[in-house]
């Protein structure tokens, strides 16, 4: 399965579940992205601030809908459950999806397979590796601000106004560096490596979606 | 064959003469060391040549031609097959993160299948004698290698043509050797090279033509004129100071790291107070990280003091005022628009008010050759017209420890001295320790009281500098 094909299912069982009210196929979906997570490793690391992040969403969506929603009390904690599902499923698809992601492979596949323009992938590869040098340059500047005698705090627009400058330059010296280095824009370029979608990632496609209108449609699920 | 030749060429920028009446042509076989003062238009004529005007902001009064078609209207993926451009800041001209991915970037905007681009970085690397290097990440890299990957990348690309805008500002000697003589058997093999240096060293027998650029015009250096420019130096001793009295720093049993990699390993060694110390070595040692360690920008482990107090003890906005950094890459240390408010900003915060006088810090703009740039913006100055400024606007400071980093690079003879003179001058009067890195060491020793070399066995004195 490639990246495509991968955010293409994201998109996909997002898209569904914002229509259907199945608690149960909300946490199969779950579980299933923990799996993900299991398997990938990322497991440990990413359970306990996932859990953290959607604590307070679930619980805000919960009351809402158990307090305030329509309907007789049973309908309104069946939805209120419902909601509050849906919330752990796009936190968690979300980040099983990351966790298997590599931005490099996913703009380079979206190059190739939808024809996403290199001027974009190029751009938000260069904007991603400039946040850490970024974040590196802020501080550089605090500690400049100091050794000249001013304080810089994190509020002075002083501070984001000469990061943003610095971005400017360096970004003007990169585009100058990129086309001497032979990119010009809407010109065909070759790939070093493909990322063909794969009969097997569309398979995947069809039997999770499949199995979705299953849960729904045929089994009804609660 | 491929020329690329231009005549009677203006180049303005913002509406301003930077050059005019340029005339030149570079041809297979040639290899031209171009030199002129610091802000006298070197890098914007390499960016003519390489095409980038007017794209990128000149104003070009004639074309500059690659095999009589107008270079600038020639497509970027073609153009950088005959003529590429190696950047002064070696840091700001990588789109990707990794050395393979940079170069397989490059390959791929000229359409190369993938045997080819895997041909063609191989060969690339191992002419440059960087493959090891294949896999690294550009941010752990030094100046000196990443000069060498953007080498590699104009070699991948095939380009005939190479425009080299002071590429050993931040090289060491060892490196700088090397890469000139490569530059040499490339010139050799039928490339066209033109490289613009401060320092003439090395290139006497190398180059076959030398352009200098005055009074924004460029001409052909004669013979009487090459033969001056080419006093080779030899190495200098110190005067000789053999022990360090009273100590400004004191490491014990420290230890550094860049990333993971171990820098310096349990050492103990200590510095002189009230001095100017130099340290030399070879790049990508970790000179610069010692610097940013005793600014308190990197971390450490064992003790390291200030006047016998442990640097952590103190609270770091009253450390910041005790010890300066003059950083390497001098747009870090801007924090206005333009140079007056700069200077102005550093008067208004000097610790030593009554010496920097209006008066004397004009006399040192002058000195500095600084002189009509006051309302100029400091993102618009030339490469060493920004590193003299930042000297200043830090000597205006006036911290206790100066800690400079490579201030010289990129600075031209003259240039070089007034910059040594002046620090010396004003760390007399003020008392200052100065500790400084620098690759640029011809004509320094008599500024200079101790020399510290910094290589794999770690940090030594020594009398002699190379």
């Amino acid at each position: 399965m490639n990246e495509t094909q991968k955010l293409l299912l994201v998109l996909l069982i997002s898209f569904e579940i914002a229509f259907t009210k199945s608690v149960y196929l909300n946490l199969i979906l779950i579980v299933m992205s923990l799996l993900i997570l299991l398997i990938t490793g990322n497991f440990a690391k990413n359970f306990a601030r996932l859990l953290i992040v959607s604590i307070l969403p679930a619980i805000g969506s919960f009351t809402s809908f158990y307090f305030f929603g329509t309907g007789n009390k049973e309908q309104r904690v069946h939805f209120a459950f419902v909601m509050t599902t849906r919330v752990g499923v796009y936190i968690f698809l979300g980040a099983a999806f990351i966790s298997t992601m590599v931005l490099y492979k996913l703009l380079r596949s979206l190059e190739q397979n939808v024809k996403m323009s290199a001027t974009f992938v190029y751009g938000i590869l260069g904007a991603f590796s400039f946040i850490p040098k970024i974040i590196h340059a802020v501080k550089t500047i605090r500690a400049v601000g100091m050794m000249r005698g001013e304080v810089l705090h994190f509020w002075s627009p002083k501070l984001y106004f000469k990061a943003i400058t610095q971005s400017l330059v360096w970004s003007n010296n990169l585009a100058m560096a990129m086309t001497s280095h032979g990119f010009e824009e809407g010109e065909k370029r070759s790939y070093y490596e493909r990322f063909p979608a794969k009969f097997g990632g569309w398979m995947i496609i069809l039997i999770v979606m499949l199995f979705i209108q299953y849960c729904v449609f045929i089994l009804r699920l609660w | 064959m491929t020329i690329l030749k231009t005549s009677h060429l203006d180049i303005k920028i913002d509406e301003q003469l930077i050059l005019k009446d340029i005339t030149l042509s570079i041809q297979p076989g040639q290899f031209i060391l171009l030199v002129g003062e610091s802000g006298c238009g070197k890098s914007t004529l390499m960016t003519a040549l390489a095409g980038l005007y007017p794209k990128y902001g000149g104003e070009l009064s004639e074309t500059v031609l690659l095999n009589k078609h107008n270079i600038a209207t020639i497509k970027a993926n073609f153009r950088s097959r005959k003529v590429a451009m190696l950047f002064q800041h070696p840091d700001q001209q990588f789109a990707m993160d990794r050395v393979e991915d940079e170069l397989i970037f490059s390959l791929e905007n000229l359409s190369l299948s993938k045997q080819d681009i895997d041909k063609r970085i191989n060969e690339a690397l191992i002419e440059v004698g960087i493959e090891p290097l294949r896999h690294s990440d550009l941010a752990h890299l030094s100046g000196g290698e990443l000069q060498k990957v953007a080498l590699a990348e104009t070699l991948a690309m095939g380009a005939e043509i190479i425009l080299l805008d002071e590429p050993f500002a931040a090289v060491d000697p060892v490196h700088r050797k090397e890469l000139q003589l490569l530059l040499k058997k490339l010139a050799d093999r039928g490339h066209g090279i033109l490289v613009s240096d401060h320092d003439t060293s090395g290139y006497q027998s190398l180059m076959t033509d030398v352009f200098r650029i005055a009074n924004k015009t460029l001409y052909q250096a004669g013979k009487n004129e090459i033969k001056d420019m080419f006093n080779e130096y030899s190495p200098q001793l110190l005067q000789v100071h053999n022990t360090v009295d009273e100590l400004s720093f004191n490491m014990v049993d420290v230890t550094l790291k860049n990333g993971i990699m171990p820098i310096l390993k349990n050492s103990d060694f200590k510095w002189a107070k009230n001095k100017i110390t130099l340290i030399t070595g070879p790049n990508g040692i970790g000179k610069s990280s010692l610097l940013l360690t005793f600014a308190r920008l990197h971390d450490f482990q064992g003790t390291l003091c200030y006047e016998e107090q442990s640097i952590n003890n103190l609270p770091f906005k009253k450390y910041a005022r005790l010890v300066g950094l003059v950083f390497q890459n001098a747009m870090n240390q801007f924090l206005n628009i333009t140079v007056k408010e700069e200077l102005e900003q550093a008067r208004s915060k000097s610790r030593f008010k009554g010496y920097w006088t209006e008066d004397k810090i004009s006399k040192v703009i002058d000195r500095l050759n600084l002189d009509g740039l006051s309302e100029h913006s400091v993102y618009e100055l030339s490469g060493g017209q920004q590193k003299k400024l930042q000297l200043l606007i830090m000597i205006v400071i006036s911290p206790e420890i100066l800690l400079l980093d490579e201030p010289l690079a990129g600075l031209d003879k003259m240039s070089i001295q007034h910059v040594m003179a002046t620090i010396k001058e004003v760390a007399d009067d003020l008392h200052q320790t100065v500790i400084m890195i620098s690759h640029q060491t011809h004509g320094i020793a008599k500024y200079v009281d101790y020399h510290v070399h910094f290589d794999t066995s770690g940090l030594r004195y020594e009398e002699k500098i190379c």
